[in-house]
């Protein structure tokens, strides 16, 4: 996995270039949260629709790439809160492409996966993934670090306890 | 036994600190549950990654992104006009107020001397009005004997000394009278010559 370094404020990226930095990151915090491909697709544009709104008042206390992912937070819960549904399950579409069946290890975290509540798998994506420390997934998620570490716990536990077949 | 499952998950996260790294070692070469929990949190990191690492995004219609407003060299000099001028007027008006503070405190002083000039004026009046309530009021047989009979003997006094100073008038004027008197019958004058030695010496030629 390629990590990008995190830049602040200080250099200039045109909007073009944030796209093409961080579409697909957006797309699968997206995922994470909204389990569904085309919803997520169209979180990433509204997220950099959001942006271009309000990046006159981007103060750059921190990186470009938590901004964009603070807003496709608070997106994806707007959009869940408003349709209804807190524990979405994620879209088997979102598995015809690019999985393996052969490994029963991706089979059986699939369904771990599809049966994870939103919280959960929105910290196991922002840790496992992108690498985030506690401190900067609770500068996104706007949680304690103490509580990010808690619950990434309680994450852990409850896909452990799905894989071993507690459905 | 107590298990050390948070401090495992920590470890996985590489969150745990040094000393927490080296009790959890410790636990582990004697738990063998804690060391499958290890390994299934191990196992759950690599699978999560690699779940992630096969979402491509390739969205199925073109994305149209919103242009960002471009800052021309002309907005930036007006937004620093801008800014200057409301900078400029908020100095103004701050040095405004501040006279009209000024100002205020002034008008304000001279009212609340006005209203104590007002008083003293008052209770300077109300104190001549009394005294001249006790003087219409003053009783000489209040006043102390000593006094009474000083004032008495000042007032004869005062009498005599006008009588005297009368009969030294018409002293005066009787003296005057007389000297005047005096002066128109008085017999003629004898022309005092003054005489000198060199008068005896030198015969007098008169003419005889």
């Amino acid at each position: 996995m390629n990590k990008i370094i995190l830049q602040n404020k200080r250099e200039n990226i045109s909007l073009p270039e944030l796209y093409g930095r961080y579409s697909g990151d957006i797309f699968r915090y997206s995922l994470s949260i909204l389990k569904n491909k085309e919803e997520a697709e169209d979180a990433v544009q509204e997220v950099f629709v959001k942006y271009a709104e309000t990046e006159s008042t981007f103060k750059g206390d921190c990186s470009y790439k938590t901004w964009l992912l603070v807003i496709a937070r608070n997106y994806c819960f707007n959009r869940i809160k408003s349709k209804g549904h807190k524990n979405s399950r994620m879209d088997d579409a979102v598995f015809e492409e690019g999985v393996n069946p052969n490994y029963d290890t991706l089979i059986s975290l699939r369904d771990a996966m599809l049966a994870l509540p939103v919280d959960y798998s929105e910290l196991i994506y922002l840790k496992e993934y992108e690498g985030f420390s506690y401190k900067e997934i609770a500068e996104i998620t706007k949680l304690s670090p103490e509580n990010v570490k808690i619950k990434l716990f309680r994450a852990r536990q409850e896909l452990r306890r799905i894989l071993k077949g507690d459905l | 036994m107590k298990h050390y499952e948070l401090e495992i998950s920590q470890f996985v996260d590489n969150e745990l600190p040094e000393h927490g790294r080296k009790e959890l070692f410790v636990h582990l070469a004697e738990c063998e549950e804690c060391g499958r929990v290890l390994a299934d949190y191990m196992e759950m990191k690599s699978g999560s990654r690699s779940f992630y690492e096969n979402m491509e995004y390739e969205p199925e219609h073109p994305v149209n992104l919103p242009v960002l407003p471009q800052r021309t060299k002309e907005r930036n000099i007006y937004q620093a006009m801008f800014y200057f001028a409301a900078a400029a007027s908020v100095v103004l008006g701050l040095m405004f107020f501040m006279q009209q503070s000024s100002t205020n405190t002034i008008t304000q002083k001279y009212k609340m001397l006005k209203t104590e000039y007002g008083k003293l004026d008052f209770n300077y009046n109300q104190a001549i009005k009394e005294v001249k309530t006790a003087e219409e009021n003053y009783a000489p047989q209040n006043i102390p004997n000593d006094i009474k009979r000083g004032k008495e003997k000042s007032k004869k006094a005062q009498a005599a000394g006008r009588m005297a100073y009368k009969n030294t008038r018409q002293n005066t004027t009787d003296l005057t009278a007389e000297n005047k008197d005096y002066m128109g019958n008085r017999p003629q004058l004898i022309r005092v010559v003054k005489v000198t030695q060199s008068d005896y010496l030198t015969p007098q030629i008169v003419g005889n």
